[in-house]
């Protein structure tokens, strides 16, 4: 009986809807090692419908926008001087029609250049979906116009091929921040060290002239070359006086495995503030 | 899980020291693991079956003794899989889930319930060979990461 | 408790078969083993939809209404994502065509239009986070816009695709 109440928790938690189109991705992040060539993605159909799924590859890494939030810069063409490994990464198959609530798994293998030199090389997968059928509701009439749009999604996933030792490091500069009426905004500019891109955890805390800690949060972060975040975060109204704001950048993940994360140690940063 | 894991360990430790006074000629009764019971990669709220009669996946264990005689199986099967920060995994069992059969072919099973002892006979070559599969029930919320459970067999001699 | 339930029975197990049995037994044990992945779900799971249309009468789907667009994405707690979408600018029927044009769009980490942030879903990109907190990973998008059916409109099914893009920016 608690075997059956689990199942039905699972079914129900899946984001499972009629006439869904779109697809589950698993692992959101994928690492190959030169030495292995080769990894596999999990899809999933969670509709009730067939899904027409294709896979294909473009380059890109994580930058920050004009408003200091991450997002993604995609290359369509990326120049040599980018270690993109879209050209050479294959995904088998590439195109399959995935029946309702069903799994494949769909191969990546790495054909890099035999020339290769260390290092960590990047790009991006593209899991495309797309359902067959067309549903518009309204009265279907030889004298009446219906209209209706279908919903296609692409889910953009990260693929690191590392070569050799890969290391990667962080510094940290210009580190500042402010205390808005419920929200704390903080800025910094990172820069990446090493061969291979950061990929952590940015903490932080607020602590008052006590010592004690007022706030406190972390995000998930990724630094491939530079990134200059202006992040902000919900906090409750602080009292005038001094705080002391500590971050740390580790390399950690809640959502990776630790096998996978190149490690560093950590980098802390205070400043002080005053909350007028 | 953990103080049943502990528990069961001492408890079978202790095993070797019970007298064997109905031992007969031959060799000894002996149960070696094989191959794990392997979910490999799961997505979270998707349930994974494992039958027994998987060969790549479902848990396997050899039994050496006295030929054309009864051996005496019982499972001590966990409850859940232990991972990342202590986060658990369910698993489950259903009571046809476990198999018997003189060869590692899959086909020659006799199904058994691997809840309850289940009593078997050792062919003429004195070997046996015991499956075990199941269901991982990962949550819709399920942490990422690697989860593994122990999955302990108990074989004896029931004299006769 | 259920920890020294499940003990109680482990002993009373061994006991039970070693005392019924105290004859020859061994005993060895494998390992269950699985490995749980981190997914990142993009479900496009109610098309837009108007309905019957007039020609001549502009129809509208807000994003708030019940024929809205809308997106399901379930993935890592607090994972940031970008969101672009490919547009048509006509619904196709035969060789006769359909203005669709005034996209709107809210994405929110509850389930619900009221309360979300809006966009613009015809612009460039449009970066959010997952849900973080009692129900992390979590983001809906709808989407509304405006058709335009000519005065001399045929009738018949028109349709085309929205394609929405979810990028994972984190990794």
């Amino acid at each position: 009986m608690r075997n059956l109440l689990i199942f039905a928790v699972a079914i129900v938690g899946l984001p499972r809807v009629l006439g869904a189109q779109g697809v589950l991705v698993a692992p959101h992040a994928i690492y190959i090692d030169h030495r292995v060539r080769s990894e596999a993605i999990q899809l999933y159909n969670p509709g009730d419908e067939p899904v027409e799924i294709s896979v294909s590859t473009t380059f890109g890494y994580p930058v920050t926008d004009t408003t200091g939030r991450p997002t993604l810069r995609m290359i369509d063409s990326p120049d040599s001087t980018y270690p993109s490994a879209s050209e050479w990464i294959q995904a088998f198959p590439r195109r399959v029609t995935l029946p309702p609530r069903r799994r494949q798994t769909i191969r990546l293998l790495a054909r890099p250049p035999a020339d290769l030199p260390d290092g960590e090389y990047w790009t991006r997968i593209i899991v495309a979906a797309k359902g067959g059928r067309v549903p518009v509701s309204g009265v279907a009439a030889n004298d009446r116009i219906q209209v209706g749009l279908t919903l296609e999604v692409r889910t953009v996933i990260a693929l690191s091929y590392r070569k050799g030792n890969v290391t990667t490091g962080l510094s940290v500069s210009d580190l500042h921040a402010q205390v808005l009426d419920d929200s704390l905004e903080i800025g910094m500019n990172l820069e990446r060290q090493g061969e291979g891109a950061f990929i952590g955890t940015l903490k932080w805390r607020l602590q008052d002239a006590e010592g004690q800690t007022r706030a406190e949060s972390d995000m998930p972060l990724a630094v491939y070359y530079t990134l200059e975040p202006r992040l902000r975060w919900p906090i409750d109204r602080l009292p005038a006086g001094r705080y002391q704001l500590v971050t740390e950048l580790v390399s950690e993940r809640d959502d990776l495995s630790s096998d996978v994360l190149l490690p560093i140690d950590p980098v802390r940063t205070s400043i002080d503030l005053v909350v007028p | 899980m953990k103080t049943l894991a502990i528990v069961a360990a001492i408890a079978l430790s202790l095993l070797p020291l019970i007298p064997l006074g109905a031992q007969g000629r031959g060799p000894p009764l002996r149960v070696r693991g094989r191959q794990s019971l392997a979910f490999n990669t799961l997505l979270p709220g998707l349930p994974e079956l494992v039958p027994r009669t998987d060969v790549a996946r479902s848990g396997q264990l050899e039994i050496r003794g006295r030929k054309n005689t009864q051996v005496m199986l019982q499972f001590l099967l966990p409850t859940e899989m232990t991972g990342p920060g202590g986060a658990i995994l369910p698993l489950a069992f259903g009571s046809d889930d476990a198999g018997f059969a003189s060869s590692r072919q899959r086909g020659s099973q006799v199904g058994f319930d691997p809840h309850a002892p289940f009593t078997a006979g050792l062919p003429q070559n004195g070997r046996g060979f015991v499956f075990i599969g199941g269901t991982a029930q990962p949550l819709p919320n399920q942490r990422a990461g690697s989860y593994s459970a122990t999955v302990t067999l108990i074989v004896a001699d029931p004299g006769t | 408790m259920r920890t020294i339930s499940q003990t109680a029975i482990a002993l009373a197990l061994i006991a039970g078969f070693t005392t019924a049995t105290a004859h020859a037994q061994n005993s060895d044990f494998i390992t269950a083993q699985a490995t749980v992945l981190t997914p990142l779900a993009v479900v496009g799971d109610a098309d837009l939809d108007f309905g019957n249309v007039f020609p001549g009468v502009p129809a509208t789907v807000a994003v708030g209404d019940p024929t809205a667009g809308h997106f399901t994405v379930t993935g890592a707690d607090n994972a940031g994502v970008d969101i672009t979408f490919a547009l048509p600018t006509d619904l196709v029927f035969l060789a006769n065509l359909l203005p669709i044009a005034s996209w709107t769009g809210v994405h929110n980490t509850t389930n619900a239009a009221a309360g979300g942030t809006a966009f613009t879903p015809s612009a460039a990109i449009e970066v959010s986070r997952l849900s973080t907190g009692a129900t992390p990973g979590e983001l809906y998008v709808f989407v509304g816009a405006t058709v335009s059916p000519a005065a001399t409109q045929p009738a018949g099914v028109y349709t085309a695709p929205v394609t929405m893009t979810v990028v994972y920016n984190g990794t």
